[in-house]
């Protein structure tokens, strides 16, 4: 496999049609970014879960959750995130012995001020089976404690459904 | 079906800074400098696919003002300039190239073994530029074999990956040689892209954290550059901060897109298999500004031998 240009995926299988999907996470649907977090502290694996009728491809990430203004690491607020295929494949490094080389920081990883990021890696996107979840810990790296409530983050992908018929 | 070049590319860099031209160290306002020859690598022939200049940034600001007064004109392999004069770097490529997103030169410019390049630059602004650097970037091209050419196996699966990289208390003016990057031992990785923490200054903590550096090895120790590259111009961040003088006054910008969204390439990608290294050297010139963590991002994919 060469390099290819993003967003170049194949066609979907026969009989089937790929149908654009965005599954967005916010404090009003996941409660636990409304958790106090301590100086050095993750959160526990927080499910990410998908729709029960149609597999879903992630194709590119998009998190919102840069302070603005905030000079230095991670701009300031020093939130950090991994996610987790829902086999629990981490997409970014772990088991390190220093806690914050297992997480990334929102503006190295999925956050561009209005853009997505593309999720570059499988033939066509990273496979979630219906009702499936993906992982997402989330750590404070800041000297201060903080709640990531401001933090939303949105998976794009395709949902995979068969027969173009659409449920 | 693959088409495999006749030779064998690889990532390079070139830096062309005081360095290399202590004229470069200090451009006095209204000077010309005619004549710069940058002589390259012996080793093998280069590809010019993309530019970028930078102003090293001094301590507690992030400002490289003066650059948009900054003109040059530069050179083929038979010092056939490619301009009919001076112009603007501020017109020849955007945010003069920087957070990893080079100014493209197309169609590439191919430079022989040893070639060099031919620069003028001239400072049309008020005031002198300090530690004025220039960035060529594009690829070396070796006979097959020559250097490492690890691939992908004949069948596998991949899965998109970062590696975060975090440097512990870097000194304000410290340089550590031969750092060490290793896969893990579950997969091979291919890096395709780099982003780092954008430059910065903080007020409240007076500590300027904004002319951090690498050079990028292989595990033969072979570089990917010729000197240190500073991240700001190899890699990028969202939130980056406003550091791009327009304008005469000037007003400063951020850069738009950089963030992971458009990240700093690595091209070609660079295969790493499982429990190899990469090496790193890197350096921060901040001066007396205190040790800081600094973290950048190593990305591309996981790829899985089936």
């Amino acid at each position: 496999m060469s390099f290819r240009p993003q967003f170049a995926f194949p066609e979907p299988p026969a009989g089937c049609e790929y149908h654009r999907c965005q599954y967005a996470y916010d404090s009003t649907n996941v409660p636990a970014l409304l958790n106090t977090l301590l100086s050095g502290q993750q959160t526990g694996r927080i499910p990410l879960v998908t729709d029960r009728d149609a597999p879903f491809l992630l194709r590119a990430i998009e998190t919102i959750g840069i302070q603005p203004g905030g000079p230095g690491p991670g701009s300031g607020n020093g939130l950090m995130i991994r996610l987790e295929t829902p086999f629990w494949d981490p997409l970014d490094d772990n088991n390190n012995t220093l806690q914050s080389s297992n997480f990334e920081f929102l503006d190295l990883f999925s956050e561009s001020l209005n853009a997505v990021v593309p999720v570059e890696g499988g033939l066509d996107g990273v496979w979630c089976p219906p009702g499936g979840a993906f992982n997402l810990y989330v750590y404070n790296s800041n000297a201060a404690s903080q709640a990531p409530s401001f933090l939303a983050i949105v998976l794009h992908g395709v949902k995979l459904y068969r027969s173009g018929q659409c449920q | 079906m693959s088409i495999k070049p006749n030779l064998q590319p690889r990532h390079f860099d070139y830096v062309f800074g005081p360095n290399q031209d202590a004229r470069l160290a200090s451009v006095a306002a209204g000077a010309t400098i005619e004549g710069m020859e940058f002589q390259l690598d012996t080793d093998a022939p280069f590809l010019l696919t993309g530019r970028a200049v930078r102003l090293a940034y001094p301590n507690a600001t992030i400002s490289q003002d003066g650059l948009q007064f900054l003109k040059s004109r530069w050179s083929g392999p038979v010092k056939d300039y490619r301009q009919q004069t001076y112009i603007p770097e501020r017109l020849q490529m955007a945010n003069f190239g920087q957070a990893g997103l080079p100014g493209a030169i197309f169609p590439p410019i191919l430079y022989p073994a040893g070639g060099t390049i031919t620069l003028d630059v001239y400072n049309a602004g008020a005031s002198a530029l300090t530690n004025l650097s220039f960035y060529w970037r594009g690829v070396k091209l070796y006979p097959w074999g020559t250097v490492p050419a690890y691939t992908y196996p004949s069948r596998m699966a991949s899965l998109p990956f970062s590696y975060p990289v975090v440097v512990s208390a870097l000194g304000g003016s410290e340089t550590r040689f031969s750092q060490i990057f290793s896969v893990k031992q579950d997969a091979d990785f291919v890096l395709r892209g780099i982003q780092a923490l954008a430059p910065s200054y903080d007020a409240g903590a007076t500590l300027t954290v904004a002319n951090v550096s690498i050079r990028l090895r292989d595990f033969d120790t072979r570089p990917y550059s010729n000197d240190y590259v500073p991240l700001d111009i190899l890699a990028g961040a969202a939130d980056w901060p406003a550091a791009i003088p327009v304008g005469p006054t000037p007003t400063d910008y951020p850069i738009f897109p950089a963030g992971p969204a458009q990240p700093g390439l690595f091209y070609p990608e660079i295969y790493v298999p499982a429990n190899h290294q990469l090496l790193y050297d890197i350096q921060r010139a901040d001066g007396a500004n205190a040790a800081s963590d600094y973290t950048f991002n190593l990305i591309g994919a996981k790829v899985f031998p089936r």
